[in-house]
């Protein structure tokens, strides 16, 4: 038995031998020539592409972004502290590549498509993290609604499969938690996810990772890390190499929602190795090319026509501000590249109207064509309604003689402004948006005390479901509120 | 004059490092000087630099093309 084994591992080296032919190996060669802070230059190696892959000694890599007449200057992925001058440098041949597929769900990588979950990543299938967007004519127009299953978005700032919506915010005002709500709503919805955290703290992307663990999202998510110890060329990278993730699943016809966590420490990563690299700083001190890093990162987001498999990408960049500062730089910059924004107060936060979304300043260019035919009809007058109603509750703060039409609207603002409140973790679904606001239509909440509106509004929802469990399959399935389901829900929330 | 540096092993006899240099000049140019530097890592075969390009014909980089043949 043994000796079979042993003839057959024989056999198969000698045919593997006889079909090796010799050849020499022959490739450019730089030699280090400064090294510091992360960033290398290099002499010689001619010839070489932006962004081309360099291995330095003991299997450390780098990225060529200065090329010069005489060399190039360089950024490394890994600790500096094994390259020193005069090392030998050699050039790949080719660019920042990323595992995509299948085998990424459910998986933690970083930039560099080294897994960090501790288990081996058999990756066949590769993509270069900088890839041309889809042109004109590869997309369609967006129109197919993307569930956040968050009532203050999905009702009134709409967002569509293929859409760039931004999420902007001081720290501390939930973006992150408004992007994961939007991750756990894709349980079912045949929707993959990818979460890419650039330059956060390693313990925030445990939370997170754990989070999408316990709400049983991590079977359709991939998750993208490059913390805030890792240099600044993996932060650079990591939001291509999310985005290729992502192309990948687009390109076998998927929907995909991809979460840039955070892009303003992406623009701070860049500023970084652009100063290292000693390109001219402009504003800020951010390098002139600010603007494109992103444009070109979010221009990849695509709703592909169905020739090409009618894929999309759908993009939530989340931008920090500071002290509430949306016309600071990076944020005008994001903002107007994206085709909206969800901006988070931390004013309305802390008076415990969570999400807090300011919905005066949110905006969604898709609008409501990407919205449900029944979230359109329920949903129709919601925004005119809230900001009268802030717009009254500033002036009425002094005075308490109101007439009589203006304390019914201040009522509805107050009743509304308590039913778009919705906790971490709960998203509703399209049955039950649509049963809560068309209560909040029919007058259903006037007579009951505005903190047991959220409560009136849960009953309501159950009873419906009781007694009427196919209301819930047909909105949900369909998407649309029919004359005839109105009428009859109507009825039937005006008894209740 | 250029620079040449031929990584060798110590096995390498003289005359076959000279027939080594003169295939060299023959085929890159006369004015090329060069620079012997013993590296028994290389195991044997030679390692060639010159302008900037690197010729790699030692048994080490065979040896590890093999076992990536072999694995593959």
């Amino acid at each position: 038995m043994s000796n079979d084994i042993y003839k057959s591992k024989s056999e198969y080296l000698k045919s593997k031998l006889g079909s090796y032919t010799f050849e020499p190996l022959v490739y450019d060669y730089g030699t280090v020539k400064s090294v510091g802070d992360g960033v290398a230059r290099v002499e010689g190696l001619q010839n070489r592409l932006y962004g081309e892959l360099l291995e330095f000694k003991n299997d450390v890599f780098g990225m060529a972004l200065d090329l010069e007449e005489n060399g190039v200057g360089a950024v490394l992925f890994d600790s500096a502290d094994s390259v020193i001058v005069g090392d030998s440098v050699r050039g790949t041949g080719r660019v920042a590549e990323i595992p995509v597929g299948n085998v990424l769900l459910g998986r933690v990588i970083d930039p560099i498509g080294r897994a960090l979950d501790g288990k081996p990543l058999e990756a066949k299938e590769y993509l270069p993290a900088e890839r041309p967007a889809p042109t004109i004519t590869d997309r369609r127009p967006v129109k197919t609604p993307l569930e956040t299953g968050i009532l203050a978005i999905d009702s009134m700032v709409p967002i569509g499969r293929g859409q760039r919506e931004l999420i902007i915010g001081d720290r501390q005002t939930g973006k992150t938690s408004i992007a994961l709500d939007a991750i756990f709503n894709q349980k079912d919805k045949d929707v993959i996810c990818v979460y890419c955290a650039i330059g956060q703290k390693a313990s925030n992307i445990a939370h997170v990772i754990e989070q999408l663990k316990k709400n049983g999202a991590m079977p359709y998510t991939v998750v993208v890390a490059s913390t805030a110890s890792d240099s600044p060329a993996t932060q650079y990278l990591a939001p291509y190499c999310a985005c290729s993730v992502a192309e990948g699943f687009m390109n076998m016809g998927k929907d995909v929602l991809v979460i840039y966590d955070d892009l303003s420490k992406h623009a701070v990563a860049y500023r970084a190795m652009s100063l290292l690299l000693h390109r001219p700083p402009g504003r800020e001190a951010y390098p002139g090319d600010v603007f494109y890093l992103h444009s070109r990162l979010l221009e990849r987001s695509a709703c592909l026509k169905q020739e090409l498999g009618g894929g999309s990408i759908t993009a939530l960049p989340i931008i920090e501000t500071m002290g509430g500062n949306i016309s600071a730089y990076i944020p005008t910059n994001v903002i107007s590249i994206t085709d909206g924004q969800i901006y988070l107060e931390t004013e309305l936060f802390h008076s415990g109207i969570r999400p807090a979304v300011n919905t005066g300043l949110s905006v969604s260019r898709v609008g409501r064509s990407a919205q449900h035919d029944a979230m359109k009809k329920v949903s129709g007058t919601l925004r005119i309604e809230l900001s009268q109603y802030r717009e009254m509750a500033v002036f009425t703060r002094f005075g308490s003689d109101v007439d009589e039409a203006t304390a019914k609207l201040l009522r509805r603002g107050e009743c509304l402004t308590e039913l778009l409140k919705q906790g971490k973790g709960e998203p509703m679904s399209l049955f039950e948006q649509t049963v809560t606001l068309l209560a909040y239509r029919e007058n259903v909440f006037d007579n009951i005390p505005v903190k047991g509106v959220r409560e009136k509004a849960r009953e309501l929802i159950e009873k419906v479901r009781a007694a009427h469990p196919e209301y819930e399959f047909e909105i949900n399935n369909t998407g649309k509120l029919t004359d005839d389901i109105e009428e009859q829900l109507k009825r039937f929330l005006g008894e209740h | 004059m250029r620079k040449a540096i031929v990584k060798i092993t110590h096995t390498m006899s003289d005359e076959t490092y000279k027939q080594l240099c003169d295939g060299v000049s023959a085929r890159f140019g006369t004015d090329t000087e060069f620079e012997k530097v013993f590296d028994e890592t290389l195991v044997g075969g030679f390692v060639l630099k010159l302008d900037g390009i690197v010729y790699d014909y030692s048994v080490r980089t065979q040896l590890k093309n093999i076992k990536k043949h072999i694995s593959d």
